[in-house]
């Protein structure tokens, strides 16, 4: 999770990609405190990123985490600080988590704040998960495409570039002959892919490359999500 | 996404040109993948005529529904097409039939695709393509090109509710 410099002022949530908050003109931050901050930053990006990225990841384990660091923290001054001084959030497909997260826990009473922290951060999760943008979609989708065709032997690499509104995905397979089994199999997998990410609009194509290892063909601008490594390739 | 498309309902006399010219097209390239099937080297071809028969066949269930015409109907961002009509065909398939359907259609379009080209249908520029290491007569075995002319196309005929000759 990319955390940004830059102007210290806050801009309208909804206007805006970017969440920006001013820190007190007033507060004078401990070197301690400052440490403390850091690690609260990265346990905020640790769930942040296990959101956008690992969708299906245990989030309750990392809310477990984030929790345990937090109570390292023991003074709430020192989380109302460090909430203070998180000058930039990117939020992107979650305005709405920090708008949440910051709002209420700089008007929370010190007895159920961190109570309180663990329920917002359940609840914005849930948030996130509804808000999602279309790229962060299209990037779990992506995911699930590498995983789900790693289990197909015959599948050699897996590239994708956007065309218009569709997400070409362009699966080279090691293969001399056409094999329907094989592409019973494939079709199985793109099919459940379809159902998974119907917010996503996708076109698979499958080519047979052959079993001899050479450069794959692709447009400098395709990304390869995957590859695999094999010693007969 | 979202398609809303209506189910076929019984065209009206003025409308059924365009449907009987897809009807008429459809089975013209059927007949000529039922006789390119037979033909080995030639079967290749058979699964290109296959999927233009599939899409002739398609375009008559469409004609019949509220959009009419796949390339007609695809959605528009900032006065450009979203998707190519293949793609749309396909999301409609997928939208508005069964798996085994959607299976046959994309299996005739990828054969029919592997078989033109031998590689991307969308060469990319800019970078030597490498082609499939063989003909598409040899990709494809006579068996393989029956199967997609003989049962593939018959399980999305039926779908479609073509009426037989």
């Amino acid at each position: 999770m990319t955390m940004l410099d830059g102007p210290q002022h806050t801009r309208t949530l909804s206007d805006s990609a970017w969440f920006e908050i001013s820190p007190p003109p007033d507060v004078n931050v401990p070197e301690e405190i400052e440490e403390k901050v850091v690690d609260g930053e990265g346990l905020l990006d640790e769930l942040l990123s296990r959101i956008l990225f690992h969708p299906s990841a245990n989030e309750t384990q990392t809310l477990r985490r984030m929790q345990g660091g937090y109570d390292e923290l023991r003074d709430v001054a020192n989380l109302a600080l460090y909430l203070h001084l998180k000058k930039q959030i990117q939020v992107n497909a979650f305005e709405g988590y920090a708008e949440s997260l910051l709002s209420s826990h700089l008007h929370t009473s010190q007895d159920n704040l961190y109570g309180s922290f663990i329920c917002d951060s359940s609840k914005i999760v849930a948030r996130v998960k509804k808000e999602k943008t279309q790229d962060i979609l299209e990037q779990e989708s992506l995911l699930d495409i590498a995983i789900s065709f790693d289990k197909i032997d015959k599948v050699r690499a897996i590239y994708v570039q956007k065309y218009r509104s569709e997400m070409q995905v362009q699966i080279l397979l090691a293969l001399d002959h056409y094999d329907d089994d094989l592409m019973d199999a494939l079709l199985d997998v793109e099919y459940d892919i379809r159902k998974q990410h119907v917010k996503v609009v996708f076109e698979f194509l499958y080519h047979p490359v052959g079993r001899v290892a050479t450069d794959d063909f692709i447009h400098p601008q395709a990304r390869c999500i995957y590859t695999k490594h094999h010693g007969r390739l | 996404m979202i398609l809303s498309i209506r189910r076929p309902a019984v065209s009206t006399p003025s409308t059924m040109a365009d449907y009987r010219v897809h009807l008429s097209q459809a089975r013209h390239n059927e007949e000529i993948a039922d006789k390119l099937v037979q033909e080995p080297p030639f079967h290749d071809w058979a699964v290109t005529a296959a999927f233009y028969a599939a899409i002739h066949y398609f375009e008559c269930w469409m004609f019949n529904s509220s959009h009419k015409h796949s390339e007609t109907s695809i959605p528009m961002s900032n006065g450009k097409i979203k998707y190519s009509p293949h793609t749309w065909r396909q999301l409609i398939v997928e939208k508005e039939f069964d798996k085994p359907v959607w299976k046959s259609f994309r299996k005739l379009r990828d054969g029919s695709q592997t078989a033109r080209y031998l590689s991307p249908s969308r060469p990319w520029h800019g970078v030597s393509p490498r082609w499939l290491n063989k003909p598409a007569s040899d990709y494809f075995t006579p068996e393989a090109a029956r199967k997609m002319v003989e049962n593939n196309l018959a399980i999305l005929k039926a779908a479609l509710d073509i009426p037989s000759p």
